[in-house]
C-alpha cells in the first residue's frame, strides 16, 4: 500500500442520484466520532493527495483522496464527525446519506481505543445501514499508555467484523487495515437483537420496507420507520403501498409503546447502548494500576460528601480575610487620596475661580464625599475579584455551587436553583434573570424571592467600613458571618414559603459536567478581577455621583438649614423612630438606609456626604502639590509593602505584622465611630444585609414574576431586616448587659 | 441503560456530577456523555450551558462579571421522565 502519485480523486461534489453507482474502482468511506482520529488516518492514508469539497447542497466538507492497495487505486471518503446517526445534525445525515447512497465497498468506523464503549454506539448503527464494516481501533498507543487492554481478535469474533489496531498519527496498522477491509469485511446488518416485541415488529416489516425499497438494508429503513424518522417516511415515497407501509409501522410502534412503556425510539437506542455496554465489558480491560486523572483525584477530596462543605467554607473564609486585610492598606491610601488630597486640591482650585461657596461644598462635599467615598473600596472589590478568580479559572468554583447545592438540597431547597443563587453573590438582578432556566413557575418564584438574600457585592463597602470600624480585629468574622447570615436566612426562607406560599414540587435529578482543574494565568486573573470591578466604577461615575448630588441638595435645601433641618434630614428623621429599638433611630442612619434602596454603595456614599461631607465646612486648606504628590506615590510604596506582609504573614509561623491588627482606617470609619456603637453598628450591618432589595432587583422582579411579588419581596426582606436587626440588638445587648 | 438512566432523572432528588453518574452506571464518563446527547436529541432531556440567558437585556451581556463558569447541566424536560420505571437493566451479553 501506497499513496498514489496520481490524484485521481472524485469530484468534490459527490453525486446523489439514489441507484446504486457504478465504479471502476473500490470506495471506501472513513466514518466515526469526533476527534476519533478520523481525519489523521485519511491525511496518513493519502498524504497531500487529497481534494475538499462540500456535500451537495451543504456547507460540510466532505474530503477525498486516492491510495493505491494491491496495484489498483482505490477512493477513500473522510466523512464527517458523527455520535450517531440518528439524522438530528447535518453532519449525521450526511454520513449516513453517502453510507445509503453511495453503498461504499467498506465503511471504515475509526474507533478511539481510549472510549472504546460510547464509539461502539456508532459501529452498531454503521453496521446496520447494510454495508461493509472494518473498524479501525485508533490511538490504541494511548488506551495502553493508559492501562486499558482491549482484546481485539474477541472484539472481531463478537462483532462479524475485521478489527485492525493502528495509531494514525505513525501510521501504524494502515496496510493490514485497508487490506482486511477491503478482503474481510462482509455485511452484519444485525448487531443488536432488540427484544421481542420489537424483532417482531421489524420481522413484519422488513419485507414490505424490502419490497418498496429495494437499496440498502431493509432492517435499518424498517428500524427507523419504528422510530418514526421522518425522513425514512419520505424515503418510502407516494404509492398506497408506502402509505400502507408507513401505517402499519405506526401502529407497530403504538404496540411497542404500549408493552414499553415508552416510545420506540428509546428503546432501540436504549437496546445499542445496553449491546455495546455488554460488548466492551466483554472486550476491555483495565489494569488495576491505571492512573486516575488528577482532576478526579483532587475531586475525591474537594467534591466529597464528608469534607466538600468545610474545605468550601474554608476557603471562602480565607478569601474574606485576604480581602479584609490586603486591602486595607490601599482602602487607606484612596481615602487620603480622595477625602485629603483631591478635596483640598477641588476646594482650592475652585476658590481660586472664584466660585461660589454652593459649587465647592457641592464639589466637594457631594460629588468627592460621595464617589470618594465608594471609590474607597475598589481594592476590596479588586482582591475579592482576584481571590474568586483564582477559584474560577483553577475551576474549583464549578465544585463550590455542586457542594453547596448538595447542601442546599439537604435542607429541602430546589436543587436547580444554585445557579441564580450562587449568581445572586455577584449581583441580584442577573441571579433573578437567571432563574428563567427553572421549568416550574413556582420554582422561579420561590427562587426569586431568595436571591436577595444572597449577599451582592454592593454591599461588601458597607460590611468592610462597619467591620473596621466597630470590630478591627474580627473584620474577616464579621464579613464572613453576615454572608453566612444570608445563606442561613435563604434556607430558612425557602422552607417556610415551601410549606406556605408554595405546594412542595418533587424534584429531578440533573447531571453537572464539571470542568477539569487548570493552573490560572495571571492575564486571565486580571482580565476577571478588572471585568469584576468594571461595573463598580461605572455605576460609581453614574448612579452613585446622581445619588450623591441628589443627597448633597437635599441636605443643603432650604438654603442655609442646618442638616437635621433639611429636607433629607426631616424626610428621614420621620422614619427614625421605627428604627430605635434596632439602636440606629436617627435621621442619617435612615436616610443612607433610604437612599441605599437606588443602589447598596450608596448607602456609604450617602454616609459619606453626611459625615465626611459635613465636617469639612470652613476655609480651604492650604495646597502643597509637590508635597502631596510626594504623600501619595509614598503612599501607594507604603500600602503594597504592608499588602505584601499581611499576605505572607497568612503562611504559618510567618508574621511580619506584629500585634497590630490590619484594619482600613478612613474618615468615614472615623466619623461612624462618633454616630455608631458596636451593637448598633451589628444591627445596622444585618439590617443593610437583608432589607428590601435595590430597585433594578425589584424591577427585575417585577419584570420577572408581576407587580405582586415583587411588592411581597419588598415587605418581606423589609420585615425579616427589621425583625433581624432588633434581635441582634436587644439579644446582644441583653448579653453585654448581663 | 437509557431507560435506566432516564428513571434515575425521575427517582434522584438533587444534582449529581457526571463522573460520578457514570461511576453509578459502570461506564465511562465518556459514554454516559454520549448517551445524555442522545437523551437531548431525543428531545428527553435538556442541556444548558449559558445560564444567564435570561440577560439578553443587560449591558454586560457580553462580559458578564457574574457568570458563573459551569460545564452543561443536563435537565429532564418536564413529563419526560414519566414512563415505565425501569429496574436497573442486567449486563447485556452480545
Amino acid at each position: 500500500m501506497s499513496p498514489d502519485t496520481t490524484v485521481q480523486a472524485p469530484t468534490a461534489t459527490l453525486p446523489r442520484n439514489g441507484a446504486a453507482p457504478q465504479r471502476d474502482q473500490p470506495l471506501v468511506a472513513l466514518v466515526g466520532n469526533p476527534n476519533a482520529g478520523k481525519s489523521t488516518l485519511f491525511n496518513a492514508f493519502t498524504g497531500a493527495r487529497q481534494h475538499v469539497g462540500n456535500w451537495p447542497g451543504k456547507t460540510v466538507d466532505v474530503k477525498t483522496g486516492t491510495v493505491r492497495w494491491d496495484g489498483r487505486p482505490v477512493t477513500l471518503v473522510d466523512l464527517p464527525g458523527a455520535y450517531s446517526l440518528s439524522a438530528h445534525s447535518l453532519e449525521e445525515v450526511i454520513a449516513r446519506d453517502f453510507i445509503l447512497e453511495e453503498r461504499p465497498d467498506v465503511a471504515i468506523v475509526v474507533v478511539d481505543a481510549t472510549n472504546l464503549e460510547r464509539n461502539l454506539y456508532l459501529v452498531v448503527q454503521v453496521m446496520e445501514l447494510g454495508v461493509p464494516v472494518a473498524i479501525a481501533l485508533n490511538m490504541m498507543d494511548q488506551a495502553e499508555a493508559e492501562g486499558t487492554v482491549i482484546d481485539v481478535a474477541r472484539l472481531s469474533q463478537l462483532l462479524g467484523v475485521p478489527v485492525v489496531p493502528t495509531v494514525g498519527t505513525r501510521r501504524q496498522g494502515l496496510a493490514d487495515l485497508l487490506h482486511k477491509a477491503l478482503t474481510e469485511a462482509r455485511p452484519q446488518p444485525r448487531p443488536v437483537d432488540y427484544g421481542l416485541e420489537a424483532e417482531r415488529e421489524l420481522a413484519r416489516l422488513e419485507p414490505q420496507v424490502a419490497a418498496l425499497a429495494p437499496l440498502g438494508s431493509p432492517r435499518h429503513l424498517a428500524l427507523k420507520l419504528l422510530e418514526g424518522d421522518k425522513e425514512a417516511m419520505r424515503a418510502l415515497g407516494d404509492s398506497s403501498a408506502a402509505d400502507a407501509l408507513r401505517r402499519e409501522a405506526a401502529a407497530a410502534a403504538e404496540r411497542i409503546r404500549s408493552v414499553y412503556g415508552d416510545d420506540a425510539v428509546l428503546l432501540i437506542a436504549d437496546r445499542r447502548y445496553g449491546y455495546v455496554h455488554g460488548l466492551a465489558h466483554q472486550v476491555v480491560r483495565r489494569s488495576r494500576g491505571q492512573q486516575r486523572s488528577l482532576t478526579d483525584r483532587i475531586d475525591d477530596v474537594v467534591a466529597s460528601r464528608l469534607l466538600g462543605l468545610p474545605i468550601f467554607f474554608g476557603l471562602m473564609a480565607l478569601v474574606f480575610k485576604l480581602t479584609a486585610d490586603a486591602s486595607a492598606p490601599f482602602v487607606d491610601w484612596v481615602d487620603v487620596l480622595f477625602n485629603d488630597v483631591l478635596a483640598r486640591w477641588a476646594a482650592a482650585g475652585l476658590t481660586g475661580l472664584a466660585a461660589p461657596s454652593w459649587i465647592i461644598s457641592l464639589a466637594v462635599d457631594g460629588v468627592l464625599a460621595g464617589v470618594g467615598g465608594v471609590l474607597t473600596f475598589l481594592p476590596v472589590l479588586l482582591v475579592l475579584y482576584f481571590c474568586l478568580a483564582v477559584l474560577e479559572d483553577s475551576g474549583y468554583m464549578a465544585r463550590a455551587a455542586f457542594v453547596m447545592d448538595r447542601a442546599m438540597h439537604a435542607l429541602g431547597l430546589h436543587g436547580k436553583s444554585f445557579i441564580p443563587l450562587i449568581v445572586g453573590f455577584g449581583c441580584n438582578v442577573p441571579g433573578i434573570l437567571a432563574t428563567r432556566t427553572l421549568e416550574h413557575r413556582r420554582d422561579r418564584i420561590l427562587t426569586g424571592l431568595l436571591v436577595p438574600l444572597m449577599s451582592c457585592a454592593a454591599r461588601l463597602p458597607v460590611y468592610v467600613i462597619f467591620a473596621a470600624a466597630f470590630f478591627p480585629r474580627h473584620t474577616t468574622a464579621v464579613i464572613f458571618s453576615l454572608y453566612l447570615l444570608g445563606i442561613a436566612l435563604a434556607v430558612v426562607s425557602g422552607l417556610v414559603f415551601q410549606r406556605t406560599l408554595f405546594a412542595h414540587q418533587r424534584e429531578s435529578l440533573f447531571v453537572l459536567e464539571l470542568p477539569p482543574y487548570r493552573l490560572p494565568t495571571l492575564r486571565g486573573l486580571l482580565t476577571h478581577m478588572w471585568r469584576h470591578s468594571q461595573e463598580f466604577v461605572v455605576k460609581a461615575g453614574t448612579v452613585i455621583l446622581a445619588a450623591s448630588i441628589i443627597v448633597w441638595a437635599l441636605l443643603n435645601l432650604p438654603v442655609g438649614a442646618r442638616p437635621e433641618e433639611s429636607l433629607f434630614g426631616r424626610g428621614a428623621g420621620a422614619v427614625a423612630p421605627a428604627f430605635e429599638p434596632l439602636g440606629f433611630g436617627n435621621w442619617e442612619a435612615t436616610g443612607a438606609l433610604t437612599t441605599g434602596l437606588v443602589a447598596k454603595e450608596v448607602v456609604v456614599s450617602t454616609m459619606s456626604v453626611i459625615y465626611v461631607g459635613g465636617e469639612r465646612a470652613g476655609e480651604p486648606e492650604p495646597v502643597d502639590i509637590a508635597g502631596d504628590v510626594r504623600r501619595v506615590v509614598l503612599g501607594l510604596g507604603q500600602a503594597t509593602l504592608d499588602a505584601a506582609k499581611v499576605v505572607l504573614s497568612l503562611f504559618p509561623g510567618v508574621n511580619l505584622l506584629g500585634d497590630q491588627p490590619v484594619e482600613a482606617d478612613t474618615a468615614l470609619g472615623q466619623a461612624l465611630q462618633r454616630h455608631f456603637t458596636p451593637l448598633s453598628a451589628a444591627a445596622f450591618l444585618v439590617f443593610v444585609l437583608l432589607y428590601a432589595p435595590c430597585v433594578a432587583t425589584l424591577a427585575a422582579l417585577r419584570a420577572e414574576f408581576g407587580g405582586r411579588w415583587a411588592a411581597f419581596s419588598f415587605f418581606y426582606l423589609l420585615a425579616l431586616a427589621w425583625l433581624a436587626g432588633f434581635v441582634t440588638y436587644q439579644v446582644g445587648g441583653w448579653l453585654v448587659g448581663g | 441503560m437509557l431507560r435506566q438512566l432516564l428513571a434515575l432523572f425521575q427517582q434522584t432528588p438533587g444534582p449529581v456530577s457526571l463522573e460520578l453518574l457514570a461511576a453509578q452506571l459502570d461506564v465511562d464518563p465518556a459514554t454516559l456523555q454520549g448517551m445524555l446527547g442522545e437523551l437531548v436529541r431525543m428531545g428527553r432531556l435538556v442541556r444548558v450551558e449559558d445560564h444567564t440567558a435570561g440577560c439578553s437585556l443587560c449591558g454586560f451581556k457580553n462580559g458578564c462579571p457574574y457568570l458563573l463558569t459551569t460545564g452543561g447541566v443536563y435537565y429532564a424536560l418536564p413529563g419526560s421522565v414519566g414512563c415505565a420505571v425501569v429496574p436497573p437493566a442486567p449486563h447485556e451479553a452480545p
